[in-house]
């Protein structure tokens, strides 16, 4: 038979549509019969997908067992950090010892490259795998208090490299 | 009192009251069900869940949709001709609606019987037409007018296909009833020796409803929405149950014409009369949603058709088929005699 014909025949008996066909209805007959395995959607805010494991997200703020900060605002992260991110805001105290008040972050010129954490002579300051960075503040979005770095913290499951620390 | 009410049930259906109702509400309330239907098909064959949100598996999703549109503002364009903006949507369901009343569902549940029904369908749905064409008109805006003139180029050639396919049956059943071309196919359905026939039908009647993979008039990746594209609110939910209640149309028609209406299937086996006892309007209602489900089927499968391919398909290759058809059934049923 010459190619030609065969090319005939083919576009006669519409095999290739039929094909196509069969191609979606078996998909279709699968997800009825099984559809966590063909279904490939996750629904996001109910299932949530876990970040890689070198995944930089939020920072966090560590604390010591007595639930002090561990942070005793000696500014290196902030020196180390190349797009001048953080602020550290210390003051003295009683016995003239360094009081840290206050620790901001801006979100928008973070670039999550982890130095301020590899820096911390203290480890007090890591990046978390929280990936989920919305808030009802615009304002609380983009500038991360203490507060909200301590209380990220303490969610332990979503360190990054938690041998190492 | 009792007797009363059964005497104006009775008195309703001997003329037809009922019926219209009955119908008129079972095929406004089919379009939200196809449309989630539609969603959730299409999005499993493409792998995905389809909306799962509004109600378990998202089966209240059509109703949301319909409550949006209704309460969403009416937008007429200050460029638009107003009187013909408004027309437009009406004459565009209208149609579609009281083309229903010659399809039988049942022996005993159909709204009329007149002997041209099949001339009476395809003059309706011609006139569905004129809803598009003057929605692109009036709307003064490019998009809307090219969908417009695709859609119009498109309807008259593929109503040829589809008017020439139908005289198979036609002339097999030898009357023009929908009731008597079903009752013809008691014991045979057109189906076998029409099979040509209902594959032009089949072709035709996706490019009839504007249905992927023929619908160049509101071609997304090139007309944003085509005809329909500056109406707002209920005027756009009329376009859309328009369109769904002809693909109810087209298919009950097929079904009519070539699937035995509401005749169960295998009756020249005197086993399979069985069947019989199942209510026809099952079967009937069965092989409709068979047919939609095949629209849902091909518009996940196949990509669209560029603007001279259809015109090629529909002209070239489908009104040759089915002049084609039309010959050789004549001379197998002058053989027969």
């Amino acid at each position: 038979m010459s190619n030609a014909f065969k090319k005939f025949i083919r576009a006669v008996t519409l095999v290739d549509l039929f094909k196509g066909l069969a191609l979606t209805g078996s998909v279709w007959v699968r997800s009825i019969i099984t559809p966590r395995q063909v279904l490939v959607t996750r629904p996001y805010p109910e299932v949530k997908r876990p970040a890689f494991p070198n995944f930089k997200g939020h920072h966090g703020f560590l604390l010591n067992e007595d639930g002090s900060l561990k942070c005793v605002g000696c500014g290196i992260c902030a020196g180390v950090c190349p797009a001048k991110a953080i602020r550290v805001y210390t003051e003295e105290g009683k016995d003239h010892e360094k009081v840290v008040v206050g620790y901001e972050i801006d979100a928008f010129r973070c670039i999550y490259c982890g130095f301020c954490q590899e820096a911390c002579p203290k480890d007090a300051i890591v990046l978390t795998r929280l990936y989920e960075l919305a808030d009802y503040d615009n304002r609380a979005c983009y500038r991360w208090k203490m507060d909200r770095l301590v209380e990220v913290g303490k969610k332990r499951p979503l360190f990054r490299d938690e041998v190492n620390l | 009192m009792t007797a009363q009410v059964l005497d104006m049930v009775k008195f309703l259906w001997a003329h037809s009251v009922l019926q219209i109702v009955i119908v008129f509400a079972c095929t406004l309330m089919m379009v939200p069900i196809l449309t989630w239907v539609e969603r959730k098909v299409i999005g499993h064959m493409q792998v995905r869940l389809g909306p799962m949100r509004v109600g378990p598996h998202g089966i209240l999703q059509g109703i949301a949709d319909g409550v949006k549109l209704l309460l969403k503002e009416n937008i007429v364009p200050s460029g638009a001709d107003k009187r013909i903006f408004v027309l437009a949507p009406i004459l565009s369901l209208v149609p579609a609606m009281i083309a229903f009343s010659v399809i039988p569902f049942d022996h005993w549940f159909y709204i009329t019987d007149i002997n041209i029904a099949v001339l009476y369908v395809l003059a309706i749905s011609s006139v569905g037409t004129y809803g598009i064409i003057l929605a692109g008109w009036s709307s003064n805006s490019k998009y809307a007018l090219l969908g417009a003139l695709r859609s119009a180029a498109q309807v008259i050639s593929y109503e040829l296909a589809i008017g020439l396919s139908l005289v198979g049956p036609l002339m097999m059943a030898g009357t023009l009833s929908m009731v008597g071309i079903t009752k013809a196919q008691a014991e045979h359905w057109f189906l076998l020796p029409q099979i040509v026939g209902f594959f032009i039908y089949f072709v035709a009647m996706l490019a009839e409803t504007n249905r992927s993979p023929f619908d160049l008039p509101e071609a997304e990746t090139e007309l944003v929405a085509g005809f329909h594209v500056e109406y707002s609110g209920m005027r756009f939910a009329f376009f859309f149950i328009a369109e769904y209640a002809n693909m109810v149309l087209v298919s009950s028609m097929a079904t009519v014409m070539f699937l035995g209406g509401w005749n169960p299937p295998f009756q020249m086996f005197e086993v399979m009369h069985v069947l019989q006892k199942v209510p026809g309007i099952f079967w009937f209602f069965g092989k409709v949603a068979f047919l939609l489900f095949c629209f849902l089927w091909v518009r996940a499968t196949f990509p669209r058709f560029r603007y001279d391919q259809l015109m090629r398909l529909g002209w070239k290759v489908l009104i040759p088929m089915a002049l084609g058809n039309i010959l050789v059934t004549g001379i197998v049923l002058a053989l027969l005699k």
